[in-house]
């Protein structure tokens, strides 16, 4: 833990979902576009009384500096995709990624996981760390958060941030299909009124 | 503890309780009839399964069930989205035992309440068996006539009260009847419970037998040599301990019209029948079979009968008298054998020849009823003038095949079976109707009869006659249409503390070996509070 680093700060912060903006990891070597974490990962923020937040990433975007304009086109000819930031060494310092990401729990200083909201919003431009795959197993197997996921209206629909968070989990730990098959069941349970959004969730789930 | 069902979700008194089976509980695990328990908080309940029932929580999923490729959402949704609901209907209750004392006087009672909200549902062990039939113990009146379907635990009824009323076992033909009609009446001699008179028409009782399957099966009379004796009325039966004669002066005119149908008697046969006996007295038919023409019309002449109709009667009784058992005049000391040796504790199977017609079967079995009736009908009066247990007489039951030739609605109100059925065992005298088309006895007889022991029937008519007089009919008919056609049967009624499905008990080498141990050594029965009540105030009142 002590050892990982950042992904991200946060530049907005509310009892239910945090937003913050992806630090750049570029070394100056080789740039690369700034991507926000995957869609459905666990992601943590160290909070002031010494524990710890936990969020599921549930939304990303990448514009320019300025809100207000779109970015300019930057390929011709030979340079496409990554050798557009090859040429561009500054482009990062134009773009800004940001990624919203829900609050599924927190674990109290003594080490205890509790998997709902937690009493305070992480504080604002604290650092947003990646979830060990370790530790997102250790969070996954009590399955109430899926519920605050479920929850979930924009902009990604709750079913779908499911259905992430549980591929993602699946592919940070193959062979691990009783866990995937608990998770159904368990969403099939949650969304035994709406068959709609069961269906959706389900069909994402599928192999 | 057995395996765990479901929960308690729904319900009324009335009907029966929605119960949620579990997810991980495959439906086709349960079964329509199937004996189970719910356990309330402060009692536990008998149940049975009335029906069975798929739900979803969201009507889309019927409209759009999920398609094959897609397993996940399939497995996903299987006692979460699509789940199934058992109906239970509670029977029997017993309070919960408190701090682990098990009273040993405590015995299910009627329910009067119904278990909570989540109350636990659970397959019965064999302990909720044995506290809700009873235990076979191979003396006494509990005797194992099957197993549920879904275990391996012998289910017993008591024979005891089995005979304290006459009692029923339908099922059409080819559901083994007769070997169900073996089984019990077995255990009735086996545990000395009573003693049967058994009219054996289609030679059924009292010899081996070819079963359906191809083997040959012991007869009552093997299986218990000295305790049996076979009255025939075929002379030329060797096997029989006595052969039984019909005297023409037995033969009263009800015995006649009673038979109106098969014997084609015109309207006017009463009338002249009436004549006829005001006349001749007993000898009435002896004396109408030897008359000639001359004798008719001088008959005619004195009584003011009508020649036609005193031939056409006499013509319709010659059939009678061609009959091989009918003699002039027969021993009338016969009966008062057949009831000695009834007192002495013998069973007697009255066998048939294989070409007796249904007026052989109808004419005898009638005129021997009611002779034994009469004089059983002495000894309970005379045992109740005296009240010297000396005299008391043994139960008898009396068991009649294709019982709706003697207890149809057109004569139930006329035959003696009739007249025994209604009267229950005011005189020690039940009967054991075998019959494969219930619907056509009468619908009184049918409310009277106390326990049905009933195989398949598909006729409509035919359930609706075997539940007649049934509490909770609505429960038990669906494990009524669901019996398979062999080897199953429902038993529900006065033996049986509750109605239950069963796989009839084998009739094999196994069961021949328990019958032929300990014959007759009957255990006296133990008084339970309830046989202590009942000798003390009597017999409670029927509801």
């Amino acid at each position: 833990m002590g050892t990982q680093q950042p992904i991200g700060e946060i530049v907005e912060t509310t009892s239910l979902y945090l937003v913050a903006q992806r630090l750049d990891p570029n070394t100056e070597a080789t740039p690369r576009p700034v991507q926000p974490p995957n869609l459905g990962s666990l992601v943590w923020v160290h909070v002031p009384d010494g524990g710890r937040v936990f969020a599921v990433v549930s939304y990303g975007t990448t514009t320019g500096v300025d809100s207000q304009r779109r970015a300019v086109v930057r390929s011709h000819g030979e340079v496409l995709d990554d050798r557009v930031y090859r040429e561009h060494p500054q482009l990062h310092r134009v773009l800004r990624t940001i990624f919203h990401a829900v609050l599924v729990g927190y674990e109290t200083p003594q080490g205890t996981l509790h998997r709902h909201l937690p009493p305070q919003p992480p504080p604002l431009h604290y650092a947003v760390y990646p979830a060990t795959p370790e530790e997102t197993q250790r969070f996954s197997q009590d399955m109430r958060y899926f519920r605050l996921l479920l929850a979930v209206t924009s902009p990604v629909p709750g079913e779908q941030v499911t259905a992430a968070h549980v591929r993602e989990i699946a592919r940070l730990h193959p062979g691990n299909e009783e866990w995937v098959e608990r998770a159904a069941r368990h969403i099939a349970r949650l969304l035994k009124r709406d068959y709609e959004r069961l269906q959706a969730a389900l069909e994402a789930l599928a192999p | 503890m057995g395996r765990r069902l479901g929960v308690v979700t729904d319900g009324a008194f009335n009907a029966a309780l929605s119960v949620r089976l579990d997810p991980d509980v495959n439906v086709e695990d349960v079964r329509i009839g199937d004996f189970v328990v719910i356990e309330g908080r402060d009692n536990v309940f008998f149940s049975i399964v009335a029906d069975l029932q798929l739900k979803v929580t969201d009507p889309g999923l019927s409209a759009d069930p999920p398609r094959e490729a897609n397993e996940l959402l399939t497995r996903a949704l299987r006692g979460t989205g699509t789940y199934a609901v058992v109906q239970v209907k509670p029977m029997l209750m017993v309070p919960r035992p408190k701090d682990d004392f098990v009273d040993p006087f405590i015995r299910p009672q009627p329910v009067t309440t119904i278990p909570g909200h989540f109350a636990l549902l659970r397959q019965a062990t064999e302990q909720d068996y044995a506290l809700v039939f009873g235990q076979d113990t191979h003396k006494g009146p509990l005797f194992s006539i099957g197993k549920p379907l879904t275990a391996d635990i012998p289910v017993a009824i008591d024979l005891r009260r089995f005979i304290e009323r006459s009692n029923g076992i339908f099922g059409q033909s080819g559901t083994g009847k007769s070997f169900l009609a073996r089984l019990l009446l077995a255990g009735i001699i086996h545990r000395n419970v009573g003693v049967n008179l058994i009219f054996d028409m289609h030679d059924e009782y009292a010899f081996g037998k070819e079963s359906e399957e191809g083997v040959w099966v012991k007869g009552l009379k093997q299986l218990f040599p000295t305790r049996v004796q076979i009255w025939s009325l075929d002379p030329n039966k060797r096997e029989a301990d006595r052969h039984v004669q019909v005297g023409l002066d037995q033969i009263e005119p009800e015995d006649v019209l009673l038979m109106a149908e098969e014997l084609s008697l015109t309207a006017k046969a009463e009338d002249t029948i009436g004549l006829l006996v005001d006349h001749y007295r007993e000898q009435w038919l002896r004396e109408l079979l030897a008359m000639d023409n001359e004798a008719i019309v001088q008959f005619c002449e004195q009584s003011g009968a009508h020649p036609e109709s005193v031939r056409a009667l006499r013509r319709s009784l010659m059939h009678i008298r061609r009959r091989p058992y009918i003699v002039p005049q027969a021993d009338a000391r016969a009966v008062e054998e057949m009831v000695a040796l009834l007192n002495q504790g013998r069973h007697i199977i009255l066998h048939f020849p294989s070409d007796a017609t249904t007026i052989d079967h109808m004419l005898v079995a009638n005129i021997i009823t009611r002779r034994v009736r009469e004089v059983y009908q002495r000894q309970v009066e005379k045992y109740q003038e005296t009240r010297n247990p000396a005299y008391r007489p043994r139960p008898l039951m009396i068991t009649i095949e294709e019982a709706h030739k003697f207890l149809n609605p057109t004569v139930a109100r006329q035959t003696i079976f009739g007249t025994i059925a209604r009267e229950m065992r005011k005189y020690y005298v039940t009967l054991l109707v075998i019959d494969q088309r219930p619907s056509g006895i009468d619908r009184e007889i049918l409310s009277q009869l106390g326990t049905r022991v009933t195989g398949k029937l598909t006729e409509q008519a035919d359930i609706e006659a075997v539940l007649t007089g049934v509490a909770n009919r609505t429960a038990v008919r669906g494990a009524l249409e669901s019996l398979e056609t062999k080897k199953q049967v429902l038993v529900m009624g006065h033996a049986v503390p509750m109605p239950l499905l069963l796989r009839t008990r084998e009739y094999d080498e196994a069961f021949y070996r328990d019958m032929q141990r300990d014959v007759g050594e009957h255990e006296v029965p133990q008084a339970t509070p309830e046989t202590a009540y009942v000798d003390i105030f009597g017999e409670p009142e029927e509801e």
